[in-house]
């Protein structure tokens, strides 16, 4: 007997039982890695420019501004009119090669800090494209991560919402069992919302965005309409209700 | 070298220490990264216990098992086809391994695998629900290797189906899939207690340290 019937049957299976889902995971554990190694090269490299250049290293602390400052060159000279700090330094002084050795290093870890923008780009249209009213109730970012911890789109439809709220918060919610409070919110917490939420409305508030992220995704699999609008509406009526309660309270 | 039989197919590769190997019946590629040693023009291959519970089970003391050449083999659970593929090697190349596998990613490697291996019949599908599988003949040996809460029920609903009485069936058991609070000793003798009716128990063997938690038990059908 031949196995290529098999063969045939699960390859069918398999292309069949993909997704853009499947895409949509994959970028953003890419985008997820490629910051991890940005932090990890922004980290020694600024530490190598600390022995160079102290002073202005002390400066360049955030990772985007060191990656801005240092992109063109980064001997003391050019760095020091930039920053408006003293040419004077007591870092120790690094020959040429060393200095391009540097800028070299910058350059690359400038070019990651580019190619995660690009990959983040290509999520938000892929988002704004397949999943608008997702898209619409928690941004192009969220709604990512949410398909990603769901594992796909349709079994995030099937959660509840009590579950779409504490997506993220796995080992919180683990260490619940055993006699600690249950988490309040997961991923929900960056969602734009909660920021302006005093903190002892936040856990209502994760209610309601969890509610809303359910409605949407429903439409967004079952009816593939784009009713974000009507939605959006509704889920802000909801918003304001919640903190007026705290007026009130 | 030299080589102690334990059943066909299987041997230990005796030097300084003992190591489990397989005779190859599709050549010398390594499948997974394992060693391949060539003795008196034959090609054999390890099987390293620590990606393979069934060899692990060999490591602790598992001397002899009901399987063998032109054996049909019903695999759940089949991962990426790392055990697979020495089922393959000791069911040789008139045997049939259907190996049932649920996860996409993996399920790609084992149907991979199976393009070289002509014995292994890939099938993409869920292990709980065995009437959905593609016409597949009673077997004669069942390997069952899912780390999931039901994975009793599952393995009595495929044996009831597919498994000829009277041959074996080698469950390996995830305790902590079951019962994470309870004694891993209590889960199994629970799980026994279940299986009694359908099979006789003819060993269980513990494979700490090569996995944790987990159990591999050699059950015959009655």
């Amino acid at each position: 007997m031949d196995n290529n019937e098999f063969i045939e049957k699960a390859r069918k299976k398999i292309k069949d039982g993909l997704s853009v889902d499947d895409l949509i995971r994959k970028l953003i554990a890419f985008s997820d890695s490629l910051e991890k190694g940005e932090n990890t090269i922004f980290e020694q490299l600024n530490d190598l420019y600390f022995l160079y250049y102290p002073e202005a290293a002390d400066k360049l602390k955030e990772r985007d501004k060191f990656i801005a400052a240092l992109k063109e060159s980064c001997d003391r000279k050019s760095i020091s009119e930039k920053l408006a700090i003293s040419i004077e330094s007591m870092g120790f002084d690094l020959n040429d090669e060393d200095i391009q050795l540097l800028s070299l290093s910058v350059n690359e870890l400038s070019n990651i800090s580019d190619l995660r923008k690009v990959v983040n780009d290509r999520l938000n249209d892929i988002i704004k494209k397949k999943y608008p009213n997702l898209n619409a109730v928690l941004g192009s970012e969220l709604s990512a991560r949410i398909i990603y911890l769901a594992g796909s789109s349709s079994s995030l439809m099937l959660m509840p919402s009590s579950k779409i709220q504490v997506l993220g918060a796995e080992k919180a919610m683990f260490a619940a069992r055993k006699k600690k409070a249950t988490p309040k919110y997961g991923v929900i917490y960056n969602h734009e919302i909660m920021l302006s939420v005093p903190e002892n409305l936040k856990g209502k508030m994760a209610k309601v965005i969890a509610a809303y992220t359910s409605l949407a995704i429903k439409t967004d699999v079952l009816s593939k309409e784009d009713k974000s609008s009507i939605i959006m509406e509704k889920m802000l009526k909801d918003v304001e209700k919640v903190k007026k309660w705290n007026l009130k309270g | 070298m030299e080589l102690k039989r334990i059943i066909d197919r299987v041997y230990w590769l005796l030097d300084r220490r003992r190591t489990l190997v397989t005779l190859s019946a599709y050549g010398g590629d390594s499948v997974y990264g394992e060693k391949i040693f060539n003795l008196d023009g034959k090609i054999y291959r390890e099987w390293v216990p620590y990606r393979s519970k069934f060899a692990a089970a060999f490591y602790k003391g598992l001397n002899g098992v009901d399987i063998k050449d032109g054996y049909k083999v019903l695999y759940l659970g089949a991962s990426s086809g790392t055990t697979v593929s020495h089922v393959s090697d000791i069911i040789g190349v008139n045997g049939q391994v259907y190996a049932v596998e649920i996860a996409e990613e993996m399920a790609v490697n084992l149907i991979l695998l199976a393009e070289r291996r002509k014995n292994i019949f890939p099938i993409v599908g869920d292990a709980r629900k065995p009437e959905n599988y593609p016409s597949i003949p009673k077997c004669d040996f069942l390997y069952q290797d899912v780390a999931q809460r039901d994975q009793t029920d599952i393995f009595i609903k495929n044996a009831d189906l597919f498994l000829k009485s009277g041959k074996i069936g080698a469950f390996a058991v995830k305790t902590r899939s079951i019962n994470v609070s309870l004694d891993p000793r209590e889960v199994i003798r629970n799980e026994v207690k279940k299986l009694r009716s359908k099979f006789d128990v003819i060993r269980e063997i513990n494979i700490y340290p090569y996995q944790k938690d987990h159990s591999l038990l050699i059950l015959r059908k009655k």
